[in-house]
């Protein structure tokens, strides 16, 4: 039976050539579009996808300062500013190592900064440098005068206490006639040395690589190699520091404590440089273990650290991770900080690849229902055209069934050829079309980001380090039709020409032969 | 002896308000061996009792049986596959098929070998050579040949005609006729010839029904 149908709807398709170019062509355009439509749409979602596992395989433990922000208007609505105390929110290192006790974590890294003095070396000079002196010479002034205030002060108050000898001590009374001694200390300790800022930045952190300018680019490795968490008193100097002090990978450097001056001796394991402007070159780079060895022993009871990120199995772990999380830490919100992940940065890789997906989703459905109508319209003529040759079909004893699965043959042979003609057509479209719209929206959104309200920059650090744009905007896509778009064209192709055929094929043969051949219409 | 018998059929058109009464109670056997021709005026009903004859059209009232089986029962679509086939007077071959294509039709749907199309289209004077050539490119004649080739391939008990000669000039008329009368009694079919031809009616072997206002009467 098959058979049979098949070698009527051929014979209908090649006996009539015009009308089967017309409907091949016609198809051939809306299968072009289509695929590339398609084509767009996934790998739109391909790239966001990998967006998706870049950023959001990675959770941020920061200081949640929107809360704090809200926290403080709060305050200052309800007048309670002048009697609440602030205090900026910290990250222990016993929670960011508690956190990542978890099975959805692969790995996770934190950092811990201080400061040390140059021992037997010379830090070179930066901007950092400059502001640390104006800012070390007015704390020095500051102390000075408050010094000052506190003897002149003093002074003062003896004097006062010995011109009222002979009066009890402390006493009091309306009526004694003599007045109170005045007994108040006036005793200010501003020089606490632990207070006091070294000349060395020092950040630790578990491995050399975690670095953010490393991922980035902005930080590379001009020799030896990096430390990570098992390295013994490795460093890592900037190539300035290296240069102004002939310091070679392999060599010491020795700095010493702020808080005792006691001096801790490392070893240089590699030399890197940094690329962004501003950057302060006496930046010692050791693990979380050689930072710790500058820390006094205040320090030491309760470590602070940053920039805590956690790399996850999956991206899809997020929502368990942090479910667990939250059961582990129930108080980590109410602590004000917040577990997430870095959602700008999301929002800037995927944002103009994200209107494209939109653009192309919208022109989607403009080529699918276009499709409808016009190869519905085109058929429903074809077979008006044909309803004499379905009179006759049923009149020699013709199933329905058969006569329709004739002309949903007739459409898939012409449909193939469509299909099949526009696979090769379509990939230079596609990707035509692809780079066009990703074009037109990165400008777009360059245009916007040029705007004085727009806020841009890199590496903006809040509070506890949460990084709000790491990553760079997606400016390319890989549009190729592969074997899951031509699945789905052909397979969405060939509903669309069940459709276009159904109700007119129906509205004729729900008739009887009689009323169909001598139908006028 | 196969019979057809047709029972008080009646049939009525409708057209908006108007209703038009074309069948008022047929009544008629017809057997097998026997070449049957109806004739009447235009508009009295003999197309329209030749469609239900055929199952082109639904039964209204009354009923067509089949050696003792109805129409109804059988199902329209099976009757016009097994019992039942029609010679149209406009051929209403398929344009687009050469004549043993339109006859290789019919055998498929009949589930018949195709090769029995080109012994089909001999027996009615269709050569080889003729058999090859799209049925537009065919005269009158021959085009009436094909259509009664294919009524007849696929070998049903019951051959309807509506005015198979019309347009036919007399020679042509004459071997059509011949045709017709040796599938009654060479085959043993019944042949039912509607038409105006007085020749047709008046061939030698016909049975003659006259169709006047909706009744049938010998």
């Amino acid at each position: 039976m098959f058979k049979n149908m098949l070698k009527r709807s051929w014979l209908s398709t090649i006996r009539k050539p015009s009308r089967t170019i017309i409907l091949v062509l016609i198809l051939f355009v809306m299968a072009n579009m289509l695929l590339a439509t398609i084509a767009i749409k996934n790998s739109v979602n391909s790239s966001m996808q990998y967006a998706k596992d870049k950023i959001g395989g990675t959770v941020y433990l920061s200081v949640d300062s929107e809360k704090m922000r809200a926290n403080r208007e709060a305050q200052t609505a309800t007048g309670d500013e002048a009697t609440g105390s602030f205090t900026m929110p910290t990250i222990s290192e016993d929670l960011a190592i508690g956190l990542a006790d978890s099975s959805y974590i692969k790995d996770y890294t934190y950092s811990l900064s201080t400061t040390a003095n140059a021992s037997g070396f010379t830090v070179v000079e930066t901007a950092q440098n400059e502001r640390e002196r104006q800012f070390q010479s007015a704390f020095n002034d500051a102390r000075d005068q408050m010094n000052n205030a506190e003897t002149e002060y003093n002074a003062e108050r003896d004097r006062f206490n010995s011109s009222n000898s002979g009066a009890a001590p402390g006493g009091g009374g309306m009526g004694g006639g003599t007045r109170p001694n005045f007994s108040f200390d006036f005793n200010v300790d501003i020089g606490d040395p632990s207070l006091s800022r070294g000349d060395t930045e020092v950040q630790g952190i578990n491995s050399f690589d975690f670095v953010s300018g490393i991922e980035d680019g902005s930080i590379s490795v001009v020799s030896g190699t990096s430390f990570d968490e098992n390295t013994e008193n490795g460093v890592m100097i900037s190539q300035e520091l290296a240069d102004a002090n002939s310091l070679a990978v392999g060599g010491e450097l020795k700095l010493k404590t702020t808080a005792d001056e006691t001096e801790q001796t490392y070893t240089i394991t590699g030399i890197y440089q940094s690329t962004t402007e501003g950057f302060n070159n006496n930046t010692v780079y050791t693990n979380i273990a050689g930072a710790k060895k500058l820390l006094s022993s205040t320090q030491l009871e309760s470590v602070t650290v940053e920039s805590v990120h956690y790399y996850l199995n999956s991206a899809s772990d997020k929502a368990a991770f942090l479910a667990e999380a939250a059961t582990k830490y129930p108080t980590l919100a109410d602590d004000g900080l917040k577990l997430d992940i870095d959602d700008s940065s999301y929002q800037t890789m995927v944002g103009p690849i994200e209107n494209v997906g939109s653009f192309a989703n919208t022109i989607l459905w403009v080529v699918v229902i276009a499709a409808v109508v016009i190869i519905t319209l085109i058929v429903a003529i074809n077979i008006k055209d044909r309803r004499y040759e379905m009179g006759v079909l049923l009149s020699l004893g013709a199933r329905r069934t058969n006569i329709l699965g004739q002309i949903f043959l007739e459409l898939v042979i012409v449909g193939t050829i469509g299909f099949l003609t526009s696979l090769g057509t379509s990939q230079v479209l596609a990707k035509k079309m692809g780079e066009d719209l990703l074009q037109q929206q990165i400008t777009s959104s360059q245009e916007t980001a040029q705007t004085p309200s727009a806020v841009g920059g890199r590496n903006i650090m809040i509070g506890g380090g949460q990084p709000t744009t790491t990553q760079e905007q997606i400016k390319e896509i890989d549009v190729r039709a592969g074997t899951k778009e031509y699945a789905t064209l052909f397979g969405s192709g060939y509903l669309i020409l069940i459709i276009a055929m159904i109700l007119p094929s129906i509205n004729i043969l729900r008739y009887q032969p009689k009323t169909i051949l001598t139908s006028k219409e | 002896m196969n019979k057809l018998i047709i029972k008080n059929l009646k049939h009525t058109y409708s057209d908006g308000q108007a209703h038009v009464n074309v069948l008022k109670g047929v009544n008629a056997t017809f057997e097998s061996g026997k070449m049957y021709a109806i004739v009447g005026e235009s508009g009295s009903g003999k197309t329209t009792l030749l469609s239900l004859i055929a199952a082109l059209d639904n039964i209204q009232d009354g009923d067509i049986k089949y050696n003792g089986k109805s129409v109804k029962t059988i199902g329209e679509q099976k009757f016009r596959l097994k019992y039942s086939n029609i010679v149209f007077q406009s051929f209403n071959l398929i344009k687009y098929m050469t004549a043993q294509e339109n006859v290789e039709v019919a055998l498929d749907f009949a589930n018949k070998s195709r090769l029995e199309a080109g012994k089909v289209l001999a027996s009615v004077g269709i050569s080889k050579t003729e058999s090859k050539r799209l049925v537009q490119k065919l005269s009158g004649g021959q085009q009436q040949r094909v259509a009664i080739a294919r009524a007849i391939a696929s070998d049903t008990p019951i051959i309807v005609a509506d005015e198979p000669t019309g347009n036919l000039d007399e020679d042509t008329e004459e071997k059509i006729l011949s045709i017709f009368h040796d599938l009654a009694t060479k085959q043993g079919k019944i042949v039912i010839l509607v038409t105006h031809s007085k020749k047709v009616a008046g061939h030698a072997h016909a049975i003659v029904y006259k169709m006047r206002s909706g009744v049938l009467t010998k």
